[in-house]
Order: structure tokens, then C-alpha cells, then sequence
């Protein structure tokens, strides 16, 4: 007949083995709890800006979530952490948007950090919105997709004829897809 | 005898099979070079590289559907909208504060089946909508492209109010109108061994445009007004109407309404849709103008994130009208549409330029194996086996690059076809003559190719055995 084995060594082994089991569903399910509270401790303390070598990178969305009157909104308004940024050479990661020109080098273009989460879900704001010049006389190709952009940026509220025309202002360097 | 005058004798030598084998290499380097400059300038055609303003709004269907019928002139429209989106465009308008320029457009009707007609407003033109005649500040005209506005070549804009038109550029040389010249409208286009349908109608050309070099030179401009007139049209309006409201489908009437004209003393004209006063102006029918519809309104935002907040709220306000930024549908129509089927073709071209080295390595490896009793003369006379080498080499890449040069001049022809045909589509012209960068490169590409399909003979001959091959002759 068969009897189960009680002996102690017997037990601390599958202890052992049940200890071994448990330690990767536990520290997937740590790590789906970690990294959500990481994000949000992150996005609080550093706003989203790291420094990577003699640049800044910040994140867009970060940048641009923030409460701005879309009509009579002034600099004040704008997070300080971003006001800071205005000068800075900085590396955004967003989406290209082109209203103008369907094919071809560009010299302008908005950077956005999801066309379809800022202007789809909720009603699109400016400050989602990095108008994006090319330093003079280059050129930049259109990719689809996330890009990473370098280049200078220049915050600070420009009134337009109804409504503020833009809050930040990118002088590009570099665009890469 | 230097190596070239030895590589032309060769090759003057077996003159059939190397004419052959240029003409392969020709046409495969031809063909590509096509696809190339067809390509970039099939980009260039249809996305007008850039547009002069950022929005356009319609009927809630296709956004390509909508900027091919309204940008290009093609297809169908995909429906219409009620005129009073133009209205919330305007000053007092919820999406005044959006829109810097806004300008209606309504489509149906073509003239003799071919060349469409399309009603708007003289400010599409940079004249003031009263009928005055005054022209309009430019930084308040549209733009069709960036700095870039319709003007009026000979003649003058027409009334807001009377039936008159302007003609495209290229409607003169194309059609027997003219300035002074009166027609009629077609509705639709006619099918196939179908009998045209004529609006009774007749509008007077009172102006021509200058050349935009887009679709829009191929177009009858009338007054927005004046399309109403036509019976049909109201028939269809009111029919529109009807069925918007929940009234359903009317039990009389039909879209061959005719027209019924009564005559006041004073020349007052009294018709379906309009009244016509003595000195021909029209005026539409109070229970019309409250039901009038659109196909179109293009719209140059105000900048910033206004073009996005048009899209937003036509979006979600219920309505049975949306925008969308042409640019962007054309860059995502080339991303899906064209440039797959442009690799493909450019894969197919680079296949067919294989097989020409290909070719060339046949018919030289050909022609070494029955000259090894020249190549053992030549090693006897002195020379050398890298001049044996060099030779067959220099005879390869000398096919390559004449035929890449001639089929660099077959592919701009190949183009400039493909020009002419854009044209009798589109009304626009290719720049089929300007070179592409690429080309330099894939010419150089062609003869390294070449250069490696002569190693293969080159060797061959490399290896030929002097003294046997001079035995056995």
C-alpha cells in the first residue's frame, strides 16, 4: 500500500519547492503594483523631467496635463517645473502632426504625445500641442508613429486672434522615428 | 590597341546578341527609373505637397471620399450637409472662434458630362460676397496652396446673385467656352450610351482664372445661388428636407420636375425655385433658401489646436457632419495606399534589372567560350591574365552603363506619358523631366552589378589554357 511520506526532511523540501513556486506570481503581481505607484511617485517628484547628459527628457503627456483657460490663460498658469524648461535643450517623445502638407520634407509640425488620446477622448487643448520649427533652412522627414524630437524648447503663453495660439515652442535639431 | 578599342571590336563582333542585352538592361533600368520618378511626383500630384488651408467639413462618411471629391475633383460626393454648418462658422457662430476662413462649396452637376461645375461664393476668388466687386484683404482669402490664392486672369467675378460663371484655366483650351460664352449644365455624368440630362439654365462666363496647375483648373465656378435654381435641385432639397424632419418620402414630385415660368408685367420672371427680377437677379424662394444644403465648406482654421476643436465638436455634437485635415488623410491614404504598391513595383524593377546582368553574364560567357583561341592569342601576344580579366569586365560594365544611361532616358519618357495621362486625369502636369537623386546611385548599382555578372566569363577566361587552346586550333 502506498503511505505518504511524513518525515520532516520530506516536508522541508516541499516547502521548499512550494516557496520556489509562489516567488514569480508573486513578484508579477509586486511588479503590477510597483510600477503604477513608481509612475505616479516619478511623474511627482520629477514631473516627468530627467536629465540625460547635456539634454532634458521630458515626458509630453506630463508636460501638457495641466488646467490652462484656452482663451485669456497666462504664463502664471503654466506648472513651474515647465516654465523652467524654456530655453533648455530637451528630447520629447510624441506624435507628428502635419495640418498642412501631405507629402514631402517639412520644416514645421506639431508634436502631440497621442494624437488619438489628446483629441479623440477628450476635447483637444493647446498645451497638448508643440509647435515644432526646424532650424532654418533644414528639413525633417514624416514619420508615422512615436518620434523622438531634439531640440530647444520655449515655453511662455502666445495669444493668437480668439484664442492662445501656443504654449510651447520647440526649435528642432534632430528628429528621429 | 587599347582595352577599350579591344572591348568594342568584341562587342561590334557579336553585334546582335549585345544590342539584345542592352535593350534588356535598358529597359529594366527604364522601368525602375519610371516607378521612381513616378512615385515621387504621384505623391507630389496628389497631396499638392501642401495645402493653403487646414480643414474641411462634410457630410460624416469618408474623410479620403470628402478631400478627393472636394480637393481633387473625383468621385462622388458623399453627401450634404445642412447650410447652416457654413452659419456656425461665421461671426456669431460657435465655431467662429475656430475658423479664420470659410468658404461653401456645392457640387452635382458637370458641363458636357466632363468638366465639373461647382457653386460657391465670390470670396473663394478674394471678392467680397455682397456683389460689389471689392476685393477682399489677402490675409482673408483662402489659399489653395500656402501663398497661393485663385485669381482672375481675364474678365471679372461673378454676381453672388446671377447666372454667371468662371472658368478654370484650362477650360478654354479644352472646351469651346469662353468669356461671353453661354451654356448649360449636365447633371451628373452621363453614363455610358445614356442621354444626357441638360438643365435648362443658362449661365454667361464672365471671367477666367489663372493657371493653379491643380484640379481646380479644369472646373466651372458658377454663384452658389444660382445652383439652386435648377428644379431638380430644389426637388431634391426639399425631398432632403423631408425626410431630415421625419415627414419620409414625399408622394409626388420627382427629380425630372420641370421648370414652370410665369412672367409679371414688369419682366419678373416667377419659377420653381427663384424669382428672376428684370435686370437678372436671382432670388431664391423663401420655403428653399430656409432648406438649402452644402458638399462642402473648406475652412482655414485660426492655428494652434482650432482645426483639432472643428474636428472634436462636429465630431460629438450629434450632427450628421464632420471635418478633417486633408493633408493628413492624403499623407495616410500615400502611407497605406501607395507606398506598399510602390516597394512592390520597385521590387519588380530591381528583379528585371537582376535578370539583365543576368543576361549579360549569358551572352559574354557565351561569347568567351568561343573565343578561347583569341584569348590564347592575346596571352601569347603579351597579354597579361589581369588584362584578360580587366577586358571582359570593362565589356560588361560598358553594356551596363550605356544601357543604364539610355534607360535612365526611356524612364523620363516612360514618365512624361505618365505625365500626359495625369494630366487628361487630374489637370495637372508631373515634373517628369527633373532627375531623382536616387538615380546616380541606382545607375551605379546597376554597373557594380554588371562588373560582378562579368567575373563569372571573366574567370573563365582567366582560366583558358594557352598552349591547348592553340594546339587544337
Amino acid at each position: 500500500m502506498f503511505q505518504p511520506r511524513t518525515d520532516s526532511r520530506w516536508q522541508r523540501r516541499s516547502w521548499g519547492r512550494f516557496i520556489w513556486r509562489v516567488v514569480p506570481p508573486v513578484l508579477a503581481a509586486s511588479f503590477v503594483l510597483v510600477y503604477p505607484i513608481y509612475h505616479v511617485l516619478d511623474a511627482a517628484i520629477t514631473h516627468g523631467i530627467h536629465q540625460d547628459g547635456n539634454l532634458l527628457r521630458v515626458d509630453m503627456k506630463a508636460m501638457s496635463n495641466f488646467d490652462l483657460d484656452q482663451v485669456s490663460g497666462v504664463d502664471a498658469d503654466i506648472p513651474l517645473p515647465y516654465r523652467q524648461l524654456d530655453g533648455k535643450r530637451v528630447e520629447l517623445a510624441g506624435q507628428m502632426w502635419v495640418p498642412g502638407s501631405a507629402a514631402g520634407p517639412l520644416d514645421k509640425f506639431d508634436l502631440c504625445y497621442s494624437i488619438a488620446n489628446c483629441c479623440f477622448n477628450g476635447p483637444p487643448r493647446i498645451q497638448h500641442f508643440v509647435k515644432a520649427t526646424v532650424l532654418q533652412g533644414a528639413k525633417v522627414e514624416y514619420y508615422p508613429g512615436v518620434v523622438n524630437v531634439i531640440g530647444t524648447l520655449h515655453v511662455g503663453i502666445e495669444h493668437g486672434a480668439q484664442a492662445i495660439a501656443s504654449v510651447y515652442r520647440l526649435d528642432v535639431e534632430k528628429v528621429e522615428p | 590597341m587599347n582595352l577599350i578599342q579591344l572591348v568594342v571590336k568584341n562587342m561590334r563582333q557579336r553585334a546582335l546578341s549585345t544590342w539584345l542585352t542592352l535593350l534588356s538592361v535598358t529597359l529594366g533600368v527604364g522601368l525602375a527609373v519610371a516607378i521612381i520618378v513616378l512615385g515621387r511626383e504621384s505623391n507630389a500630384l496628389f497631396g499638392q505637397n501642401s495645402f493653403g488651408f487646414d480643414t474641411l467639413i462634410g457630410k460624416k462618411a469618408s474623410t479620403l471620399q470628402l478631400t478627393i471629391n472636394t480637393i481633387y475633383h473625383l468621385d462622388q460626393s458623399p453627401g450634404n450637409i445642412p447650410f447652416e454648418t457654413y452659419g456656425r462658422l461665421l461671426k456669431g457662430g460657435d465655431l467662429y472662434k475656430f475658423a479664420r476662413i470659410a468658404v461653401p462649396t456645392v457640387v452635382g452637376d458637370t458641363y458636357q458630362g466632363v468638366y465639373r461645375i461647382v457653386g460657391t461664393l465670390p470670396c473663394l476668388f478674394g471678392y467680397a460676397n455682397d456683389g460689389s466687386g471689392k476685393l477682399l484683404p489677402t490675409e482673408n482669402v483662402l489659399e489653395y496652396k500656402p501663398g497661393e490664392r485663385y485669381e482672375i486672369d481675364q474678365g471679372r467675378v461673378f454676381q453672388p446673385d446671377k447666372f454667371e460663371a468662371i472658368l478654370g484655366s484650362d477650360i478654354p483650351k479644352l472646351t469651346d467656352l469662353t468669356l461671353g460664352s453661354v451654356f448649360q449644365a449636365t447633371h451628373g455624368t452621363a453614363g455610358a450610351g445614356q442621354p444626357a440630362d441638360v438643365h435648362a439654365e443658362k449661365w454667361t462666363v464672365v471671367g477666367i482664372l489663372k493657371p493653379t496647375h491643380t484640379a481646380a483648373d479644369k472646373v466651372v465656378y458658377i454663384a452658389l445661388n444660382s445652383f439652386y435654381t435648377i428644379p431638380a435641385h430644389g426637388v431634391g432639397l426639399r425631398v432632403q428636407h423631408a425626410l431630415r424632419t421625419g415627414l419620409g418620402l414625399p408622394t409626388v414630385g420627382g427629380a425630372d420636375a420641370t421648370d414652370t415660368v410665369t412672367i409679371d408685367p414688369d419682366g419678373t420672371e416667377h419659377h420653381a425655385n427663384y424669382d428672376l427680377t428684370p435686370d437678372k437677379r436671382i432670388k431664391l424662394h423663401p420655403d428653399l433658401s430656409s432648406i438649402l444644403s452644402l458638399s462642402a465648406i473648406l475652412v482655414d482654421s485660426r492655428g494652434g489646436d482650432s482645426e483639432m476643436n472643428i474636428d472634436y465638436i462636429l465630431k460629438n455634437d450629434g450632427s450628421d457632419v464632420m471635418a478633417c485635415n486633408p493633408a493628413s488623410v492624403m499623407r495616410d491614404f500615400f502611407n497605406v495606399f501607395l507606398k506598399p504598391s510602390k516597394e512592390m513595383l520597385l521590387l519588380m524593377c530591381s528583379l528585371v534589372t537582376i535578370v539583365a546582368a543576368i543576361g549579360i553574364l549569358v551572352s559574354i560567357y557565351n561569347s568567351v567560350s568561343a573565343r578561347t583561341r583569341e584569348i590564347a592569342i592575346l596571352r601569347a601576344l603579351g597579354a597579361t591574365r589581369g588584362k584578360i580579366i580587366a577586358l571582359i569586365c570593362v565589356e560588361a560594365a560598358l553594356i551596363a552603363a550605356v544601357g543604364g544611361v539610355l534607360g535612365i532616358v526611356v524612364g523620363h519618357l516612360i514618365s512624361f506619358g505618365g505625365s500626359e495621362f495625369a494630366y487628361e486625369q487630374f489637370g495637372q502636369r508631373l515634373h517628369w523631366w527633373q532627375p531623382d537623386l536616387s538615380e546616380p546611385a541606382y545607375l551605379a548599382g546597376v554597373i557594380v552589378l554588371a562588373l560582378l555578372a562579368g567575373l563569372v566569363p571573366a574567370l573563365k577566361a582567366y582560366r583558358t589554357p594557352v598552349a591547348t587552346n592553340l594546339v587544337a586550333a
